[in-house]
Formats: C-alpha cells, sequence, structure tokens
C-alpha cells in the first residue's frame, strides 16, 4: 500500500488525480498504475486500467485469479467492474470514495450479482464471480493526497468554478469504511 | 419534494416553457424508446396511504387554515380538494358519503399521510371545528392510498387522477431528464438510424474477423455531425503473447479512439504499450471494422463527413467525450457504462437489450441498475433503445459483458 501511496504522490505531481496501485502476484509487484486521465484526455485512463493493461502485456489473463490490488483509493464503478470481469482475487484499498465507488462507495460491484447500492437494495438478478474487499488502509493518507489535488485548478475542465474559497484540509476524516 | 437531483449543468438553457412539437408520424425517432430512470420507474409505482375526509365544501377555507396548526403540508402534485365528480371510479363506492343534509356540497379533502397523525387525534380535531360542531356530524375519516411522488409528465398525471387521486402535472420531472432536455436531445441526434446501422455493422465485422465479440459502438459529434470513432470489441484480439484483452470492449475502445484524436497523435500515446492492444491506428485505417465503417458511410451517406483529415473539424479541444453521442449495438456492461458516464457523453442510444449484463436499463427483466441517471453520480445522459424491426434483431450472446 505504501507503494501504491507512492505512485499516487508522483500522479499529483504530474498534474494527475493522485490514485496509484500495485499488482501483487506471489508477494511480487508485477504492475503499477496511476491515473492518467488528463494526459491522455481519456476519462477510463483510470490507475487499475492502465496496470491492468500493462498486465497483460505480459501475462496471460488468467493470472488475476492469483493476483491481489492494492489502490489507494476504493475503485470506481467501472474499474469495480473491470477487476470483476478479469477476475482479480482481492482488492485493498485506502479511503472509500463515495462519489462513484463501485466496492461499497456506491454500489458494490463486486459482491453477490453486482448491482446493489449502499443501503442495501438488491435488485436484478444473481450472478457469480465477485471479489473480496478490504477497505480503510492508510486511508488518511491517500485522502489528504485528493485533497491536495482538488485545491489545484483543473485546466482541461470546461467551465471550471472558483476555487478561490477552497482550502487544504488535513484533519483526519473519521474511517467510516466497513472492513468488509 | 427535496432533494431533487439537479439536470446536468448544461441543460439549463433548456428550461425555456416552449410549447413542444410533437414529431412527424414517420419520423424514425418514433424508433427510440426513452429510458425511464430508477426513480422515475420507483415513483410510478410507489404509493403512500392517506387520511381524506368529506367537509361541507363553504368551510373547505376555514378548515385548511385550521389544519395547517397541525399537519405538515405535503403533497403538493395532488389536489388538495376534490368535487365528487373528479374521485376516480374505483374509489366512489368506497368514499360514498350519506347525503346529511342532502342539500350540503361536499369536497373531499386530502389530509395528510396517516403518518403524520394519528385517526384519532384527527377526529378529534376535526370535531371541534365550526364545520362539524355546529352540525354535529362525524367526521368521516377514510384512508385511501395515492401516489407518494409527482407524476413525470401529463399522461401520468391523467392516469393517475383516473386511478388514484386528482394529480397536478407541474411540467418539470425530479426524478429524471426535463421533458425539454429529452425532446432536445432527441432531436439534436445526428442521423441515429444510420449510426446504429453502423455500430451493428462494426459488430458484425468485429465477430466476423474472429477478434472480438458483436458488439459495436459509434461516437458522433453533434457539433460537426462527425463520427469521431467506430469500434468493434476485441477482446479476443491475440497478440503475438496469445491471450487478448477481456476488457477491450466496444465502448471502450471507441472512447479510446476519441481521446486519440483529441491527442492528435498517431502513435506512442501511452507509456504502458497500450498502443500495441490497439494499435494506435485512428478510424480511418483501423483494420476491419474502419473499413466497414468507410464503406457504410459511402454507401448510406453522401453529404458530410469529411473522414479524410484526422483533425476534428470543431476549433476547441473538447473535454474528454462531453456532449457527444454514443451510438451502441448493445446495451453496455457496468464498466462500459460507467466509462461513458466519466466521459461525460450527452446521449446514448442502444440496440440489444442484455438482460443479464447490462447496466442502463432500469426496468424489471434486467439487472435495474439505470447508471445513465442516477441522483448519487456526478454526470447524467439521456438514453435509448431502439427499437428494431423484425429481423433486425442482433445476436446477444446473454450472459456476456457487452
Amino acid at each position: 500500500m505504501q507503494s501504491a501511496l507512492q505512485i499516487a504522490t508522483s500522479a499529483l505531481q504530474s498534474n494527475e488525480v493522485p490514485v496509484g496501485c500495485v499488482f501483487v502476484h506471489d508477494s511480487r509487484i508485477i504492475a503499477s498504475g496511476r491515473n492518467d486521465t488528463n494526459r491522455s484526455l481519456c476519462g477510463t485512463r483510470h490507475a487499475e486500467l492502465v496496470a491492468i493493461d500493462k498486465i497483460l502485456t505480459t501475462y496471460p489473463p488468467s493470472i488475476f485469479k492469483e493476483t491481489d490490488l492494492y489502490v489507494t483509493v476504493e475503485p470506481c464503478i467501472m474499474c469495480a467492474s473491470a477487476l470483476r470481469q478479469v477476475g482479480i482475487r482481492k482488492v485493498y484499498f485506502g479511503c472509500s470514495n463515495d462519489r462513484f465507488g463501485g466496492c461499497g462507495g456506491v454500489l458494490k460491484v463486486h459482491e453477490g450479482d453486482g448491482t446493489m447500492d449502499v443501503s442495501g437494495n438488491k435488485i436484478g438478478a444473481g450472478g457469480t464471480g465477485g471479489y473480496e474487499v478490504f477497505g480503510g488502509i492508510y486511508s488518511s493518507s491517500a485522502v489528504v493526497k485528493l485533497r491536495e489535488f482538488y485545491v489545484q485548478e483543473n485546466g482541461r475542465a470546461p467551465v471550471a468554478t472558483s476555487k478561490k474559497g477552497r482550502e487544504l484540509k488535513t484533519d483526519n476524516l473519521p474511517v467510516d469504511v466497513d472492513v468488509l | 419534494m427535496t432533494n431533487l437531483p439537479s439536470p446536468t449543468m448544461e441543460s439549463e438553457q433548456f428550461f425555456d416553457e416552449e410549447e413542444e412539437v410533437p414529431l412527424e408520424k414517420d419520423s424514425p425517432l418514433h424508433n427510440l424508446i426513452l429510458l425511464r430512470t430508477l426513480q422515475e420507474i420507483k415513483a410510478a409505482v410507489e404509493t403512500i396511504d392517506v387520511f381524506t375526509v368529506p367537509i361541507p365544501s363553504r368551510s373547505a377555507n376555514v378548515v385548511l387554515s385550521s389544519l395547517r396548526a397541525i399537519v405538515p403540508t405535503s403533497l403538493q402534485h395532488l389536489r388538495r380538494l376534490v368535487k365528487p365528480c373528479y374521485i376516480p371510479d374505483s374509489l366512489v363506492d368506497f368514499l360514498a358519503v350519506p347525503t346529511t343534509p342532502p342539500e350540503e356540497n361536499i369536497l373531499y379533502l386530502l389530509v395528510c399521510p396517516v403518518t403524520d397523525i394519528s385517526e384519532e387525534n384527527l377526529r378529534n380535531f376535526l370535531q371541534e371545528l365550526p364545520a362539524f360542531s355546529t352540525t354535529g356530524v362525524v367526521p368521516r375519516i377514510m384512508t385511501v392510498a395515492v401516489p407518494s411522488s409527482q407524476p413525470i409528465s401529463a399522461v401520468q398525471a391523467t392516469e393517475w387522477s383516473a386511478k388514484y387521486w386528482p394529480a397536478v402535472y407541474k411540467r418539470g420531472n425530479p426524478y429524471g431528464p426535463h421533458p425539454s432536455i429529452v425532446s432536445q436531445s432527441l432531436r439534436a441526434l445526428v442521423d441515429p438510424e444510420k449510426h446504429l446501422r453502423l455500430a451493428k455493422q462494426v459488430a458484425t465485422q468485429a465477430a466476423s474477423s474472429g477478434e472480438g465479440l458483436g458488439f459495436g459502438a459509434v461516437i458522433v459529434d453533434p457539433q460537426t455531425g462527425q463520427i469521431l470513432a467506430a469500434a468493434g470489441d476485441a477482446r479476443l484480439r491475440c497478440k503475438e503473447k496469445g491471450w487478448g484483452n477481456p476488457l477491450d470492449h466496444a465502448a471502450m475502445r471507441a472512447i479510446d479512439m476519441v481521446a486519440q484524436r483529441r491527442l492528435g497523435r498517431t502513435q506512442n500515446v501511452r507509456p504502458d504499450n497500450k498502443v500495441e492492444v490497439w494499435d494506435g491506428k485512428y478510424l480511418e485505417d483501423e483494420e476491419a471494422p474502419a473499413k466497414a465503417d468507410t464503406k457504410a458511410d459511402e454507401n448510406s451517406n453522401t453529404e458530410n463527413e469529411d473522414k479524410d483529415g484526422d483533425a476534428d473539424d470543431r476549433k476547441d479541444d473538447g473535454y474528454l467525450c462531453h456532449n457527444l453521442q454514443v451510438y451502441l449495438s448493445h446495451e453496455p456492461c457496468v464498466m462500459c457504462s460507467m466509462a461513458l458516464l466519466h466521459s461525460r457523453v450527452g446521449a446514448v442510444a442502444f440496440g440489444t437489450r442484455m438482460t443479464r449484463t447490462g447496466a442502463l436499463n432500469a426496468e424489471e427483466g434486467g439487472r435495474q441498475m439505470g447508471l445513465f441517471w442516477r441522483p448519487e453520480l456526478n454526470w447524467k445522459f439521456v438514453c435509448w433503445q431502439w427499437k428494431a424491426e423484425p429481423g433486425e434483431e442482433m445476436k446477444s450472446h446473454e450472459n456476456v459483458d457487452a
């Protein structure tokens, strides 16, 4: 997780949303990734997908069933689904993501049939192939990195809202992530 | 009603109260079925028990204002006072009042949800009011079920008025896209029939090339009418290593292509060798799907499409896929639906519904995720399903994520 945090820091320095991840297989990091959406102009270049692409240039997709992901922020709904589709074994994350989290933040894509929302309303048909998720690891470091980013300006966003009033908060949020 | 999901920022310009112009009778747009949002579906079926009581019509105002002191005003989408002739047929017998005194005109007062006050307290309160105390009539409090949310269209309000209780439609939609956004977005679609056909052609090409499953995606810029990307599924495309990327879905690849165009580079875009995954080629020289695309264009349309330049016609760079239109052969999976949302697309139309894996449709008989319009997510887009003509249906690999 500390490696993932370092990678998040490097993303921050490149003006990317500071999210970093490492994929670990047999106690060895086989790939790392960081958010790359701003540089690539592509909204899907999240850390997890960048790293998955890297892994697949060397390893077959079957490696994921023996691979665990460590990521600084809870995977979003898109990545949570991608991780499920490649068949990841376990996911460890830092802070939760209540805006688009797919591992409990907004939806629980990783468990059951993947359609459950946070309040546990289960709808839709059954399914298999979820993965285990453990959240809240170095949560506050991950949050502070995000805050460092969001006090910056995003020059590429179409209608920039004024960020004058924003200040960097460093106090810790209460950790309300369920360790699942 | 509070906590209404705010419409997307861009939509505000559409909020003028224009009269709706109906579509022309033979417009192909009739084939597009608007997807209802999760909240719209919920709002359409949820009812709540309320108290109603017949009161002498001449004391209606007094009763109403006295009630304000003891119960909160809610359910503003329903008529508070209803003449007997407007009571829905299904309730007429249930609500019938013994005519005492017969010369008195009555109105049915919708009091409040049964959870706001006990029937006994309400009866005691009403009995004290002059409307009842002077005649000694015991207030006849009855419980009826009414829709708990406001109607999202005039049609729905009419239906509810006939079935539950006279309802008021206030032009607006707190549970989904405002009717004028829907109508504007629908009319802004650039030849949806052609582009959906193209998405299906790309899908067919992807399947027959053996490089992917039969899914296709087309992204169009409504400002220029230009096709920015046409991509087939490529999850089976094997590299020299002997395996493909299970995440190379059509929509993901199309979104990538738009980004590549915007970057204005032909190769070596990613430090992570992503180039290898999809060859770093543009629509124009991508192998199988691209040929299908160009061909389809020549066949079906001669008017616009400037296909030879790499650069967009639009002057600004665009932001991600901001407000672009996306045409898909099949309903996308969770990953792709969320990728479209992250990319800030404006409108999506798809062909075949994927009941096991699709993440857009919120209706029963599928996963009911309705990802295109959920209040908790920071982007929303309007979404349609194209009603296939008989014989036009695509094969759907129903267990596979499209």
